[in-house]
């Protein structure tokens, strides 16, 4: 059984718009799935399409077995929690533990259950202490961390982040990517990044390349960013280790394509050895 | 980002904050009634005294009290000296110019007009420092049994400082164009807030359909009945508010009665 899966799905925002046509692919429970692509590229599209905030035309899609349909939207709601990007239009009370304790009232069955939800979720992000604060007053990557715990107190088990570190400074962004490696180590919850940091698609196990709709490339992310022609061709970027074995390979020293700085670390140290 | 004293809540732990919204939405009431129905000045004594217990009881800081009571400044001096120049007293006036006199009685009527209006304004900023907006609606929905208004009111008071916000950057931005919002006369200044207003009605409309979406997406059902994490209680704490609200209205009628009126 799949956690997620698009079968041949399609979608149109309308007649002579963008569209995503037959869309296919699975994301395999305990999973980290980075989706890259540049603008207009449907990546949104695609957590939209998740969670049912969008209904697609055509395909099927379904969710650790369960499918998408009318009957069970509020069941696949519950199991895909969507991350949009803008820290400040997702939050709905004043109060950090106001705001977390949103989407548990909705699916939540008693009050003691409720406050469980918002301890589990808020010691997930690690905001604690931030329980009783003024979410205004907090910083980009500390209010994403809030949005992250407002969809985490409805217990879901797989986690869309719809580009939800692109308004934030490096700081929050290397906030927002400790926090979801350890909602994978520690809550075992699936994952699926949408991104066009190359840096966030080279932590995931695997890659889905999206251009206009269509999904053109899959692979593990060295396998993606060393067909650098094919990045070239859908305006993706390397991850900034890709470009220096490329500036490396040009220069005419061969290196092979990794994205782990250690093993092009001790390459060229094997080079350097070598040569002289 | 701008501070916006109207529904900023202060957080801090004191004996206010812990109090029943229920309970300070009574109170409230039960202390404007005392403001208006105090005669003379032992009664709106009392009432400034139990606001004075009230703020160091909740440890809002002085100035944070003085900001919410900033706004009605002007409205205080124009109104007393109104009453100050133009009350028409009996006896003699204490000093008189033309067709302007000063009389005992104006004094008294101005000074207990700027006690009232003060109390009056800080007892209801003091209300919205101490409850946070989703507190206060659930007060408001508890009392008045309504629902759905409540996430209304509530999001949009947490929207305040977003949309203060996004005015100031607005603003910026149509300055950096060339725009200029502090010359000329009244219908050119008013004239000026257009190219403000526009991309702030479209801004908010994005805004409101981004929280939409992220409400869908935790799993919001209109009209379908919430499980509150928060839940309403009275408890003896209540009970010692209640008792001042109720001792400090007897107090100002029993003063009315005893004390005679400055009327």
């Amino acid at each position: 059984m799949h956690a997620l899966e698009f079968r041949q799905v399609s979608y149109s925002y309308g007649e002579g718009e963008f569209r995503i046509d037959n869309l296919s692919f699975t994301v395999e429970e305990g999973e980290f799935v980075a989706v890259l692509g540049h603008n207009g590229s449907g990546k949104s599209t695609l957590a939209r399409l998740a969670n049912g905030i969008l209904t697609r035309d055509g395909g099927e899609i379904s969710v650790f077995g369960t499918p998408l349909d009318e009957k069970h939207l509020y069941d696949v709601r519950r199991e895909v929690g969507v991350v949009f990007q803008n820290p400040d239009n997702q939050t709905v009370a004043s109060i950090v533990e106001d705001d977390v304790a949103f989407g548990a009232e909705n699916v939540g069955t008693s009050r003691e259950e409720i406050g469980r939800r918002i301890d589990f979720a808020l010691h997930a992000v690690g905001m604690e202490e931030y329980r009783h604060a003024t979410i205004a007053r907090l910083s980009g990557g500390q209010k994403q961390r809030i949005a992250i715990a407002g969809v985490l107190a409805l217990l879901p088990r797989i986690m869309i982040f719809d580009e939800s570190t692109a308004m934030l400074d490096p700081r929050g962004r290397r906030e927002i990517m400790e926090v979801i490696a350890r909602l994978r180590e520690e809550k075992k919850i699936t994952v699926l990044v949408i991104t066009h940091f190359p840096e966030e698609a080279a932590l995931a196990d695997r890659a889905l390349v999206l251009n206009r709709g269509e999904l053109v490339m899959q692979g593990t992310p060295a396998e993606i960013f060393s067909r650098r022609e094919d990045l070239l061709t859908y305006n993706l970027d390397l991850p900034r280790i890709g470009s220096i074995e490329q500036a490396l390979n040009e220069g005419g020293m061969s290196v092979s394509s990794t994205l782990d700085y250690r093993i092009l670390a001790d390459e060229i140290a094997k080079e350097l050895t070598c040569g002289s | 980002m701008k501070d916006v004293a109207f529904g900023q809540y202060y957080p801090v732990d004191s004996f206010v904050h812990k109090l029943d919204p229920r309970l300070k939405l009574l109170f409230l009431a039960a202390y404007i009634t005392s403001v208006f129905l105090a005669r003379n000045f032992w009664g709106i004594g009392l009432c400034a005294l139990v606001m004075i217990a009230v703020i160091l009881s909740s440890r809002v800081p002085i100035h944070k009290v003085l900001r919410a009571v900033r706004g009605v400044v002007i409205l205080i001096a124009v109104t007393s000296v109104i009453y100050i120049f133009f009350y028409d007293g009996e006896g003699e006036p204490l000093w008189s110019w033309g067709v302007f006199a000063v009389y005992r009685e104006g004094i008294y009527f101005a000074l207990f007009l700027v006690l009232r209006l003060f109390l009056l304004v800080t007892c209801s900023s003091m209300l919205t420092y101490t409850t946070t907006p989703v507190a206060l609606t659930d007060g408001i929905e508890s009392i008045f049994r309504v629902h759905v208004v409540a996430l209304v009111m509530s999001i949009a008071l947490r929207m305040i400082p977003e949309l203060t916000g996004e005015v100031e950057r607005i603003k910026n931005a149509q300055k950096a164009r060339g725009a200029d919002f502090e010359s000329g006369g009244l219908i050119r200044r008013v004239r000026a807030l257009v190219p403000i207003l526009i991309p702030l009605l479209i801004s908010s409309f994005r805004i409101a359909g981004d929280l939409a979406e992220a409400m869908d997406a935790r799993c919001y059902m209109a009209g379908k009945k919430r499980i509150k994490y928060k839940k309403l209680a009275f408890g003896p704490r209540d009970l010692v508010g209640f008792l001042v609200g109720a001792a400090l209205v007897t107090g100002v009628v029993l003063l009315n009665v005893y004390m005679g009126s400055v009327f």
